[in-house]
């Protein structure tokens, strides 16, 4: 079978994607955010920590934000901020780095012909 | 006083099993029937509703990355299995034995899943249930309509499964000593701690419970309300587990489909 | 060594060893909230006084699940100044810094949003550097109620 994308990234633009507009971004990324402190079926081992540490956001190559992310983020989390699209469109990317050395990357076109 | 206790127990089953018929005549009861979405705070509820900040959701875009390329082969089109969603679970027949065992949708996943490939997978594990929230997300807005087996032994075997979900449904068990119909039937819209206690019906599973910060499906849940009383709980795919969804899925009759959704 | 066998040496003896375990226990005090990463202990957050201006935080009051918890903000900076970077602090969790942003060179205004864990009832912080290396800030309390029924699925 083949395999299942363990790390899903769905990328949201609410607003009306035009140039020169101010547009809400939604990231939601799929990644289990285990903080090491919870304890496993068995009631003693702890479950393994598996968190993202880094994510980079940005539009065309221009880094928007980067963030240095801990444990107290919630699981499967969720990027919510404001963009000014830029004269010339582009493409919003988000690329994460955890702490297991998996590294995922996503992206979408700023102005689509449906937002 | 042991004779009046048996009567107090043939009492409250022939109650249950009333309440059961009653549904299946579909009696005009829905208007009172709420899912457990009306018992969620605004935040949640907001949650649920929002495209891109759903978490059930990326389970749902696996799960269509997954069949369409590997069910689609067999299955050309995953809205003719919408219907399964809402009508499991079904009963089938063993393949090793004369008698038969309930079969819900996790189940009939994984059993797909290990005749096509030579794996074995999990039914909490995250390509059933990704395969589950999809199925499950093309099944909104369908009424639930569980249907009963034609043969005369397997309606037979389906008899004994759905009497003993409704034994369990009704019966005190855990350190708690409560059953199922005391807090689902009796306390509902009642807040325990933080939590307002929902009648309990199945119409929007799998669920993306906040406690479990991932996707989960009827057995798991179930087996959760067994540890919420301090009952020993049941092993995954019990036999138990399905009688009391088949019972659950029947008391929800009529009820509108919700696809996967969010729980505290 | 026979000085403190005799009776004015026992009184110095316990005076020593009072001393010695309250100088110890201090360190001990010090080091443990280093580790707890150094500036965001609930003490040190209370006194820097951080200017709130131009800080404002969005967290529902009462909360019902501290897995998951809606959480937004919006940062102006001053007249003439940037965001450099922003942190968002819960101190009463194992590891308080939740997220650090480290911004472009050019945001003035900053709108954001996320879900972030809460290990008990706590105020959370925000907290801007700008480019200047003027820190503001602001704090939003929460209050986390505890799931009725314990869940070993």
């Amino acid at each position: 079978m083949a395999t299942i994308n363990p790390f899903p990234i769905r990328i949201g633009i609410i607003g009306e994607s035009a140039p020169g507009k101010e547009v809400e971004v939604r990231i939601l990324i799929g990644h289990p955010m285990e903080t090491g402190f919870r304890i496993g079926i068995n009631g003693m081992d702890k479950i393994p920590k598996n968190i993202i540490e880094k994510m980079v956001v940005k539009i065309n190559q221009d880094i928007l934000f980067m963030a240095d992310v801990g444990t107290g983020i919630a699981a499967n989390p969720l990027l919510q901020f404001f963009v000014t699209i830029p004269a010339t469109g582009g493409v919003i990317s988000v690329e994460w780095f955890d702490d297991q050395g998996v590294s995922r990357k996503a992206e979408k076109e700023l102005i689509s012909p449906r937002s | 006083m042991h004779c009046i206790n048996r009567l107090t127990q043939v009492g409250v089953f022939v109650i249950a099993w009333l309440a059961v018929l009653g549904h299946a005549q579909n009696t005009p009861n829905s208007h009172v029937r709420q899912s457990g979405s009306a018992f969620l705070s605004s935040d949640l509820l907001n949650l649920q509703n929002d495209e891109f900040t759903n978490p059930a959701l990326l389970w749902v875009d696996r799960g269509e990355a997954l069949w369409f390329n590997n069910c689609s082969q067999c299955h050309p089109k995953a809205l003719a299995l919408a219907g399964a969603v809402v009508a499991y679970p079904v009963w089938r027949k063993s393949l090793d034995r004369a008698s038969g065992q309930l079969v819900n949708l996790e189940d009939q996943i994984t059993s797909c899943i290990s005749r096509n490939t030579r794996t074995q997978p999990n039914i909490e594990s995250n390509e059933v249930l990704s395969l589950s929230a999809y199925l499950s997300s093309l099944a909104k807005g369908l009424k639930v309509q569980v249907t009963q087996p034609s043969e005369t032994f397997a309606k037979q075997e389906w008899q004994a499964f759905l009497d003993r979900g409704a034994y369990l449904y009704t019966t005190r068990i855990g350190r708690m000593n409560l059953s199922c119909t005391q807090c689902h039937d009796g306390k509902v819209g009642i807040a325990l701690r933080a939590e307002l206690i929902s009648p309990g019906f199945l119409t929007g599973f799998p669920i993306y419970r906040q406690s479990w910060q991932t996707l989960g499906s009827t057995d798991r849940r179930l087996r959760a309300c067994y540890s919420g009383v301090q009952a020993r709980i049941p092993t995954p795919a019990h036999t138990d587990l399905r009688s009391l969804e088949l019972f659950l899925k029947i008391r929800s009759e009529g009820m509108t489909w919700e696809g996967p959704s969010i729980r505290r | 060594m026979k000085y403190f066998a005799s009776k004015k040496g026992m009184v110095k003896r316990r005076f020593l060893k009072w001393s010695i375990g309250a100088f110890s226990m201090t360190w001990a005090g010090v080091l443990i909230a280093q580790n707890k990463n150094e500036a965001y202990s609930e003490l040190a957050l209370k006194s820097f006084k951080f200017n709130p201006e131009g800080v404002e935080l969005d967290l529902p009051s009462l909360v019902e699940t501290g897995n998951s918890i809606p959480f937004r903000f919006a940062i102006k900076a001053p007249p003439r100044q940037k965001i450099q970077s922003v942190d968002m602090v819960a101190p009463e969790n194992p590891n308080p810094l939740l997220m650090r942003l480290k911004m472009s060179s050019q945001t003035e205004h900053l709108r954001f949003a996320t879900r972030i864990r809460l290990a008990t009832s706590q105020d959370v912080w925000v907290i801007a550097t700008l480019d200047n290396g003027q820190k503001i800030g602001k704090s939003i309390p929460a209050v986390i109620t505890l799931s009725a029924c314990f869940d070993a699925s």
